[in-house]
């Protein structure tokens, strides 16, 4: 088929106005938040349900056109730019909330849904979310479920993206048969619980970073908004310390001490490491005991006592979006992941003699924040395109690099122009295996293709 | 500024946040609502402005449609506050300036436009003297007045309501206004909205010089366009350091008489109404309460919000030239904010703005809200103790 042929045939499953291969709407989707060079697909469609998306990977399938899937666009790691063209879908016209279901505590959406938009929804009932990334308003569910991501809020207690939130998926498969996993596949019952009949099939579309299906549909564990809510925020001039204080609040794994714990240092500043606390209960005293638990945590580990509306600041803008984002300009992430709960300090010390010794370079975070047992890590080079491109993608390249060496577990891992080529060949049997299903579920190799499997 | 090139430094701040799109389709951009597509919205129109940039982009009659399918309404500018500060309305209005310049593949309905304005000096092509046909016998104006009233091209000609119920306002309390009549010029507002700079210059200079010629020290204006024009971007224009004149929008002047105790309102059959912010009046101007004040006021009259207000208020889709070129897709964006205030449960909406007024009342029928839209100078003068 030739490039019209294949326009026309999309314009029958979506329609016109879905459907357009304008090189001006071509350019606006070519960058993630990466600093990746553009990579422009062919055609960008906009399906609107299950059944479109469907058709278009049946279609895809036919011509062997290679499908590349975006939701709110914010990836920061390559993870859907189209490295060889064909046809990106933009899932963000499904953005329907379908149920919030107040007995079950459980909320389906359409995976274009934003966490913005849901979360509003809740609220009006008197409920919220688990646990989200900092992405501002445009993040949508889907992004967040496939690369299994995750961000401060909420995480200390609930983990990232697939640990507890999820219930169950549809998605479309990459040769377009649809597939529905949880509770809610199995004889008509509702989508309250994610494991019962054979293995757990959502957990094949967490994490898989878009490779072995699309996700359609999200049903999502939420939960009431707590009684009480408090925020704080603690000064630390050590890393080690830090450590405990995020070692002690984990400990109590499922009664985590903190909703929150989230700590970072600029490179400007080094050995001031300031900390932001998320509190809650349920029950007053409950959350009352939390609150002098972690104050004589925090103590103990010579924190100071810190300005708590930095905290409220950061905590309340989850969905709305951080205020001052890019006013050093730019974001870069790198060196993102995930590590065991008491190794926090070397991984810091390694940013510090890259960013701060050797390249000495001023505008840069890095910062952690606690999940249950665990940190997730993470450094933000703030800087000007294009005069300062190359400078911060050698010292992102020097980072990955080494914290990939000491055994982080990358947070996401996208095409050539992301994490890829820093854990090729370091995968063993697991890769193997995730091959091999690939391989099963994709013969065409035709869902983002270079996309963590390669 | 017109060039696009003048801009790169800003457009090379856009980090790709996505705050401009908003958390749903419908929320900021009605420019993404209607195109659907990223390159509505402003983060995909930062990204193919590089690429138009770097020549990277064809011309041709869809991407003129794409470029000008901009309502140049702020909202992705007031969003950009919390992220890069980019101002991106400027940027937008480069790029239709760009296209605009090449002279490819112009819409005919922005040719016309820019006609009209150079040989009527309205963007109706009406006869000049039809300018001055709201001008009913009780309304008195004085031509030795220090007040210049500027109604503008749509308030002159397309809703001469404002303009009879602000002279009423003016006549009731012993406030002189003269008015510039044939020698008033479209402020330039629809031009910079379609790309037509080097026009929009003219009549700035025109008009800047008709004000000076007649020694006007306050102008007062019915419509935010030809206050923001008039306020922010003549200087931009002409390169002054300083206007000449006081700008003052009559949602401004009419608080001001009421806080001098010249207006007070008698009481009016009971009625919810609700306010839509017009997006050059509120968002980039900053007058959000005034109106808001007077409406609050008027025995009888109970104001409700909607659940976008001020800053964050929708588009009522009239702006950014988008009304002239592709009326279609100003009507989508009106049923959404006539569908807004319905659900507020207001019985009409005002608005302080005669695009504003003009664009929601031809959609109220199709919205079946059956709402009354009315202008603030309608509201302020019929409740006025006679």
């Amino acid at each position: 088929m030739n490039k019209s042929e294949i326009y026309e045939g999309l314009v029958a499953i979506v329609g016109t106005d879905s459907v357009t291969d304008l090189d001006f709407d071509l350019h606006s989707y070519s960058r993630d938040l990466s600093p990746a060079r553009e990579r422009v697909a062919s055609m960008i469609a906009r399906p609107k349900s299950t059944s479109e998306v469907s058709a278009i990977m049946r279609f895809a399938n036919r011509n062997k056109l290679p499908v590349y899937v975006r939701g709110g666009g914010g990836s920061h790691w390559a993870a859907w730019l189209p490295v060889h063209g064909g046809l990106l879908l933009d899932m963000y016209a499904m953005e329907d909330i379908l149920e919030i279901d107040e007995s079950n505590l459980t909320a389906t959406v359409q995976s274009g849904c934003t966490w913005y938009k849901l979360d509003g929804e809740l609220r009006k009932k008197g409920l919220t979310y688990l646990s989200s990334e900092m992405g501002g308003p445009s993040m949508t569910v889907g992004g967040s479920v496939i690369k299994a991501g995750g961000g401060p809020y909420g995480t200390t207690k609930f983990g990232l993206h697939g640990q507890c939130d999820v219930l169950g998926l549809e998605f479309v498969l990459p040769t377009g048969e649809i597939v529905r996993t949880g509770s809610g596949a199995y004889l008509g019952v509702p989508n309250f619980r994610r494991y019962g009949i054979g293995p757990d099939m959502t957990g094949l579309l967490i994490g898989s970073e878009g490779t072995l299906g699309i996700l359609t549909e999200a049903t999502l564990q939420v939960r009431p908004i707590p009684e009480a809510e408090d925020f704080l925020s603690f000064t630390f001039d050590d890393w080690s310390e830090v450590m405990e204080v995020g070692d002690a609040i984990t400990k109590p794994f499922g009664d985590e001490i903190a909703y929150a714990f989230e700590a970072d240092e600029e490179s400007s500043e080094l050995g001031r490491i300031v900390t932001r606390i998320h509190l809650y209960g349920y029950d007053k005293e409950m959350f009352e005991y939390r609150k002098r638990k972690l104050r004589e945590i925090c103590e103990k580990h010579k924190g100071k006592d810190g300005d708590p509306s930095v905290s409220r600041e950061f905590f309340t803008r989850v969905t709305a979006g951080l205020k001052g984002l890019f006013s050093q300009g730019v974001w870069h992430f790198t060196g993102c992941g995930m590590i065991p709960i008491r190794r926090l300090p070397e991984f810091n010390e390694v940013w510090r003699e890259i960013v701060a010794r050797k390249y000495k370079f001023q505008r840069c975070t890095f910062g952690a924040w606690t999940f249950p047992r665990g940190w997730t890590v993470y450094a933000h080079l703030r800087y000007t395109e294009p005069d300062e491109l190359e400078t911060i993608q050698a010292i992102s390249n020097e980072m990955n690099k080494r914290f990939i060496e000491m055994g982080i577990v990358p947070f996401g891992i996208g095409g050539p122009d992301g994490s890829l080529p820093f854990i090729r060949g370091r995968l063993g049997s697991y890769y193997e295996l995730l091959r091999s299903v690939k391989k099963a579920l994709d013969p065409n190799d035709i869902l983002q293709p270079s996309i963590l499997v390669e | 500024m017109s060039r696009l090139s003048s801009h790169v430094n800003e457009i090379m701040k856009c980090g790709r946040c996505g705050y401009c799109l908003g958390g749903y389709m419908a929320e900021t951009c009605p420019a993404r609502y209607v195109i659907g597509f990223e390159s509505g919205a402003a983060r995909g129109r930062m990204l193919a402005a590089r690429a138009m940039l770097e020549g990277r982009l064809e011309y041709s009659p869809k991407l003129t449609e794409r470029i000008y399918t901009c309502f140049l309404c702020g909202a992705c500018k007031t969003k950009c506050e919390d992220a890069a500060r980019i101002d991106t309305v400027s940027i937008i209005r480069a790029m239709k300036t760009e296209v605009f310049n090449r002279g490819i593949n112009i819409p005919n309905e922005v040719e016309k436009l820019g006609i009209a304005v150079e040989t009527r000096h309205n963007i109706f092509a009406s006869s000049p003297e039809k300018r001055m046909a709201w001008i009913a016998p009780d309304i008195h104006v004085d031509e030795t007045a220090e007040l210049l009233y500027f109604p503008g091209c749509v308030t002159s000609l397309e809703l001469p309501e404002i303009a009879k119920s602000t002279a009423r306002i003016l006549n009731k309390t012993h406030t002189g206004f003269s008015i510039l009549g044939m020698n008033e010029w479209c402020c330039g507002n629809p031009l910079l909205s379609t790309g037509q700079y080097e026009l929009a210059r003219e009549v700035a200079r025109h008009n800047i010089e008709e004000i000076k010629r007649r020694k006007i020290k306050n102008v007062l204006v019915s419509c935010p366009g030809c206050y923001k024009t008039l306020v922010v971007e003549y200087s931009r224009l002409l390169g002054l350091n300083e206007l000449p004149f006081k700008v003052t929008h009559t949602s401004q002047l009419f608080r001001r008489l009421s806080e001098q105790g010249k207006i007070s309102f008698r009481g009016v059959p009971e009625e919810v109404l609700t306010y839509h912010d017009p997006c050059e009046l509120g968002r980039l101007s900053g007058i959000y309460e005034e109106p808001r004040k007077l409406i609050r006021q008027i025995p009888g009259i109970r104001l409700v919000e909607m659940d976008r207000n001020r800053e964050n208020a929708w588009c009522c889709g009239g702006g950014g030239g988008v009304k002239i070129v592709y009326p279609n897709q100003a009507s989508r964006v009106a049923l959404v904010r006539l569908k807004e205030a319905m659900s507020s449960g207001a019985t009409g909406i005002v608005t302080a703005c005669p695009t504003c007024k003009w664009n929601l009342k031809e959609n109220v029928e199709a919205s079946g809200a059956g709402l009354k839209v009315i202008d603030l100078s309608e509201l302020v003068y019929s409740s006025l103790i006679s």
